[in-house]
């Protein structure tokens, strides 16, 4: 499942971050900024139109992404915590 | 190797929004020195600072970067100044990596990243009161020992905040060594991932956090990013600020107008009669306190900004508005620099640096200038003071609402901009956003105040350095060559700057510019608040001819001007770069020439011809 | 009972107000240009065979060193924006 399907304020976990093109920097970026393997994420809200941005929490960080940045990130089930 | 004797450089770096620039400020006090760094522009921010047991260093404010994988310019600059390979700049003797103790699971990240450089390194545990606060438990000992480096708290919000630091400051100054060696990395694996991993490992040795995040962000977050409240609330603010500057300004206004007008006539009936006189009463006094009645509208507006900005609520206005600007060609990121760009577009233009995408960037460049900068408030002020009746509609102030309209329609005009140059660029790509939403935090009154005294200083030098020298230049053009023996006119047609403006109005008629206002623009743009004090200057000196008493300008304008002229003016004020500053920044910050020849050249085109249109529709409306 | 002041001398005045309003600006707008004719003025009575006094007030002319590569130019003060 992707980032961009996820419910709002349903906790998955990230599996990982694809790169959409060779040497991708966002994907990169993401990785940096906490997008791992195993790292709790939610999405909190969503922008008034379009439902873009993705407001993003990640770990204890609140990130605004595009729709294309978030479809990069892969999920899974969260286990129960 | 360093010796007592030779000053020591540290360096400052940490992620965005850990509180750099406010631990950078409260140790450095007003010890700073703002330039560039060599051959680009980037801000290179560096100040002096003294520990209690005598020593000094300099300490250097680094960009903040969320990692040593640059992906932007400023990153770039962190990146190499750290590691020592900044041409021109000295390598750091010790780095001080400020980290945000609230969320350390983000920055102690790039604390690791930053210890793997191998150089002297002290960690600052910064906002410690509001992790206090939030019930997380840190182990500095535990961590210290882990790292290898020494662990200090800071809270740069408080007097004595830097306490820890200053004291570890002067006990490893004179032995400074690298980080404690840790095991050798797998060179197979992927850097992040082991950062990630060891990131967890010390949270999970060294700290306790009760909730994921602060329950008050949650809630407002809930409230302030919903789609309708949102929007809805963002509205609302903007727009009680506009009607705020002009109800509390009003007494304020009226005290320094009095102040001036008796400072004029006190020195008019002392001083020797002459050409003096007339440069110190009619250009001196009237000129720049024509402009000086506008600090308590500029300081009120600057409170909003400043407290909305330290709130933390800004980023949250950029995501509601992203898409929309995403729409125009701007980014969500655009949305900061163009907030600066109402103070003022030169550090707004600057902020663009943290723009990663180069287009994303130039758009947000060239559509700056529109936004209403600070320097325009005295002449919207003056004109909707003498044009705008100071009365209600329902309970909106109708002064209010114009200034609102006016930044309303500078904004605007900005998206349509934005949007036929994104049309025309045609480019089809990504554009990068990923903008963190700090949490929220009360202001503290006393950095308010200190931004606030800032302001007011910098506005109060500005008056008394450019605008001052402008309005005797001015003076003097308008007063010689005095009027020759036969002369039917008044004396300051045949000054030198009276012609030049009767020339000029040969350009401007279709405009409904008179020649006043022509003379005017022209040190307008050095500084567009100029246009005030200089109509001041021109007026006063108009009226001296005829023995009357100084009067205030707004009375003589409202009287003197057609509505339609006064809302063709505004509307070039909307557009025109009146600004020469401005247009050498942008020159600046692109390298190019031809960048700034578009910008003035779209800019003034857009002002000719919005200001022609204004003037002949109102004049045909019958407001001629 | 406005005092008397000879009209040359408020000329001398105005004038000296206008030359230094005129550097002002001239600083402020083009201060490459003003460091460039600082410089070009300077060099002149820098030279070794000059007099002492002569010398001094050139050293006052010249412009201090620039500290390091700043590309500023034409702004009252860089204030730093909101930190993003």
């Amino acid at each position: 499942m992707k980032l961009t399907e996820l419910s709002r304020r349903v906790e998955a976990q990230v599996e990982a971050v694809l790169d959409l093109a060779p040497n991708d920097a966002i994907a990169r970026r993401l990785r940096e900024l906490g997008f791992v393997a195993g790292e709790r994420v939610e999405v909190v809200a969503t922008g008034p139109f379009g439902a873009e941005p993705l407001l993003v929490q990640i770990g204890f960080t609140r990130f605004a992404l595009r729709r294309s940045e978030a479809a990069r990130v892969q999920l899974r089930e969260a286990p129960a915590p | 190797m360093s010796t007592a004797s030779q000053t020591l450089r540290l360096a400052l770096v940490g992620n965005p929004n850990c509180g750099k620039t406010a631990l950078f400020n409260l140790l450095t006090g007003s010890r700073q020195k703002v330039a560039n760094y060599a051959g680009v522009t980037v801000e290179r921010k560096e100040g002096r600072l003294h520990t209690p047991g005598g020593r000094q260093f300099a300490l250097l404010d680094l960009p903040g970067a969320y990692s040593l994988q640059a992906a932007s310019l400023d990153e770039a600059v962190t990146r190499d100044v750290c590691r020592g390979f900044y041409p021109g700049e000295p390598a750091p003797d010790l780095l001080v990596c400020v980290v945000d103790a609230t969320n350390l699971r983000l920055h102690l990240r790039f604390a690791l990243e930053v210890r793997a450089l191998g150089k002297p390194m002290v960690v600052a545990l910064n906002m410690m009161d509001a992790a206090r606060r939030r019930g997380i438990g840190i182990d500095l000992q535990a961590l210290q020992r882990e790292l290898g480096v020494p662990v200090v708290e800071t809270v740069a919000v408080r007097r004595d905040g830097g306490k820890a630091l200053l004291a570890q400051l002067d006990a490893m100054a004179d032995h400074l060594h690298p980080p404690a060696p840790r095991d050798a990395d797998d060179p197979h694996s992927d850097m992040h991932v082991e950062l990630h991993a060891e990131t967890r490992r010390l949270l999970a040795l060294a700290v306790t956090m009760p909730t994921r995040t602060a329950r008050v962000d949650d809630a407002l977050d809930r409230w302030l990013l919903h789609p309708v409240v949102g929007l809805l609330t963002l509205a609302v603010v903007m727009f009680l600020i506009f009607q705020a500057v002009y109800a509390w300004a009003g007494p304020l206004m009226d005290g320094i107008e009095a102040g001036t007008g008796w400072l004029g006539d006190a020195l008019g009936a002392r001083m020797p009669e002459g050409p003096l006189k007339s440069l110190m009463v009619d250009g001196i006094i009237a000129g720049l306190g024509g402009v000086i009645i506008f600090l308590p509208q500029i300081l009120i507006l600057f409170a909003f900004i400043l407290v909305l900005e330290e709130s933390g609520y800004l980023p949250r206005a950029a995501f509601l508005l992203d898409r929309m600007m995403a729409a125009a060609g701007l980014s969500g990121r655009s949305f900061i620099p163009l907030l600066s760009s109402f103070a003022c577009a030169i550090p707004g233009i600057m902020a663009t640096r943290s723009i990663q995408d180069p287009r994303d960037r130039l758009a947000t460049i060239m559509v700056a200038p529109l936004m209403t900068c600070s320097a325009r408030l005295p002449v919207y002020a003056l004109l909707i003071g003498a044009f705008v009746p100071d009365e209600k509609i329902g309970i909106f102030n109708q002064q209010g609402l114009v200034l609102f309209g006016l930044y309303a329609a500078a904004i605007v005009s900005a998206l349509m901009v934005s949007w036929v140059m994104k049309k025309w660029r045609r480019d089809k790509s990504e554009h990068a956003l990923m903008l963190e939403l700090p949490s929220y935090r009360i202001p503290h009154p006393r950095d308010v105040l200190i931004g606030l005294w800032e302001r007011g200083m910098i506005f109060l030098k500005r008056v008394g350095g450019i605008i001052l020298a402008l309005t005797i230049l001015l003076w003097f053009l308008l007063t010689f060559p005095g009027a020759p023996p036969d002369a039917v006119g008044p004396a300051i047609d045949y000054s030198f700057a009276g012609r030049i403006g009767h020339a000029m109005t040969a350009v401007f008629a279709p405009l409904g510019f008179n020649w006043q206002i022509c003379i005017a623009l022209i040190p307008g743009l050095a500084a567009r608040e100029v246009a005030v004090s200089s109509l001041a200057t021109i007026y006063a000196l108009s009226a001296a001819d005829d023995d009357a008493a100084i009067q205030a300008l707004t009375p003589v304008i409202s009287d003197g001007w057609s509505l339609a002229t006064a809302l063709s003016l505004l509307v070039w004020f909307i557009y025109a770069p009146m600004c020469i500053s401005t247009l050498a920044t942008i020159k600046r910050e692109t390298n190019s020439w031809k960048q700034m020849g578009f910008a003035a050249f779209y800019l003034f085109g857009l002002a000719y011809i919005a200001s022609l249109v204004t003037y002949q529709v109102a004049v045909a409306l019958g407001a001629g | 009972m406005s005092p008397q002041l000879s009209l040359t001398l408020q000329y001398i005045l105005i004038a000296l107000a206008v030359a230094v309003s005129a550097w002002v600006v001239f600083r402020k707008q083009a201060p490459n240009a003003a460091r460039s004719l600082r410089i070009a003025l300077a060099l002149p009575l820098l030279r070794e065979h000059r007099p002492a006094w002569l010398r001094a007030f050139g050293k006052r002319i010249a412009p201090a060193p620039k500290a390091s590569a700043d590309g500023c130019g034409g702004c009252n003060n860089c204030e730093t924006g909101p930190s993003s």
